[in-house]
């Protein structure tokens, strides 16, 4: 289904390059296309519904005021669009939990979500990331993903396996090092 | 003393931090010291985009949910709804946007419009004190404003809003149904205002219709109107 991927890439990209040219139905056609993966991204990282909706509100006013700022060399139309709705949800957690650190500085952490572990069309970029993360320890390599995926801190990260905070801190530091020399390979 | 030693621990630590900000991981303020680099750091903005590629096949465990029927609504509402009206009605500068930067500024001092008609008002004063740029972020039109504390004068001049010297507001003469005649270009310097050729200046009367468009830096190339209508409206109504 690859082509059918790079067919869906490649609209995507045509239809940002007409959004940046303050194009209306291209926005509404994007939005179409992409708003229910952006969805889930929010829903996901934020975990409450009503906070959702108001991200990705605020997440396609960002894209329709920044679209001029995508480049084919930044990477692929999706995973740029992906990467605002994460970047939105990650500061409205931040802010959301930076307030909740300064309430309890015990640090109760959140009942981490087992994700779902779809089976997934990857790419061939994409594989050698899997292939490079099964190189890694089986927890640190979790924890790099739900570091990604749920948008999780440190400090939650090291709750959630029983760490310290600072070996937390170096086993993910540790882990991105690792895989940049095993993707430079 | 950049040693290729220093420059390998620079890199390997610059593809840490990027790493981690792309996983998310940093608390609130060191995002925000990363999204600051990343603004003119091209070396930079290239490490991060290659973890985003990289790290993109994460993307995969995002299960895609429809969002509400009203959602799409909203956004249109809060990008669009703010901007000039679609069809010319009532006074010029009738642009909602218009009047909501003017009310920032009509506290106390009165406000004159340069770009009036020939001669309504009188000459500006010689040195304006004071320069402010007001715009809403969203709208095409910026407003600067001078004031002249020897006259308790504030001068209220439009501009295209967006990067100097990139676009013009251009403003235009309709009579009737006849095309557009274009009148002038608001200046995109503080001291604005618009001379009106002296043949233009007695079919300036009521019930003729003032328009202002955005056009390209300069005016429109082809005389006549090539962008939206910003602002429009009847002399007299």
């Amino acid at each position: 289904m690859a082509g059918n991927d790079d067919r869906d890439e490649a609209e995507v990209a045509r239809l940002i390059a007409r959004v940046a040219l303050a194009d209306r139905k291209a926005f509404a056609a994007l939005y179409q296309r992409t708003s229910r993966k952006l969805f889930g991204v929010c829903l996901r990282m934020l975990q409450d519904r009503a906070d959702a909706e108001e991200a990705l509100q605020e997440i396609y006013i960002k894209v329709w005021n920044n679209a001029g700022a995508y480049r084919a060399d930044m990477g692929r139309p999706m995973t740029w669009l992906i990467a605002i709705a994460r970047n939105h949800a990650l500061d409205m957690l931040r802010r959301r939990r930076q307030a909740a650190v300064e309430l309890d500085e015990a640090g109760e952490i959140a009942d981490p979500q087992a994700g779902p572990e779809e089976t997934a069309v990857l790419t061939s970029e994409g594989r050698r990331i899997e292939d490079c993360m099964r190189e890694l320890e089986e927890d640190r390599a979790a924890a790099v993903r739900s570091a990604y995926v749920e948008g999780m801190s440190y400090l939650e990260l090291a709750g959630l396996y029983g760490v310290p905070l600072n070996t937390m801190r170096t086993w993910l530091r540790r882990s991105l090092i690792k895989l940049r020399e095993c993707m430079d390979r | 003393m950049t040693t290729p030693e220093n420059k390998r621990s620079d890199r390997s630590r610059d593809e840490v931090l990027a790493g981690e900000y792309v996983l998310g991981v940093l608390p609130l303020p060191d995002r925000l010291r990363v999204e600051h680099r990343l603004r003119d750091d091209k070396a930079f903005q290239a490490i991060v985009a290659r973890w985003q590629e990289n790290l993109a096949s994460f993307n995969t465990e995002y299960a895609a949910e429809a969002p509400p029927s009203w959602l799409y609504g909203a956004v249109e509402t809060k990008l669009f709804n703010k901007g000039a009206p679609e069809q010319p009605k009532g006074l010029i500068w009738s642009s909602l946007t218009f009047w909501r930067g003017l009310t920032l500024v009509t506290l106390s001092a009165a406000v004159f419009f340069a770009a009036s008609a020939g001669g309504l008002f009188r000459k500006p004063a010689a040195e304006p004190s004071v320069v402010a740029m007001l715009g809403s972020g969203t709208s095409s039109i910026s407003l600067v404003t001078l004031f002249d504390r020897q006259t308790g004068r504030l001068k209220v001049t439009p501009v295209a809003a967006g990067a100097a010297k990139s676009q013009s507001l251009e403003l235009w003469l309709i009579e009737g149904d006849s095309a557009p005649v274009p009148l002038g270009v608001f200046p995109d310097q503080g001291d604005g205002s618009i001379v009106i050729p002296p043949d233009m200046r007695n079919r300036l009367k009521d019930g003729v219709t003032l328009a202002v468009s955005l056009e390209p830096f300069g005016g429109s190339p082809t005389g006549k109107p090539t962008g939206p209508v910003v602002a429009s409206g009847k002399i007299g109504a």
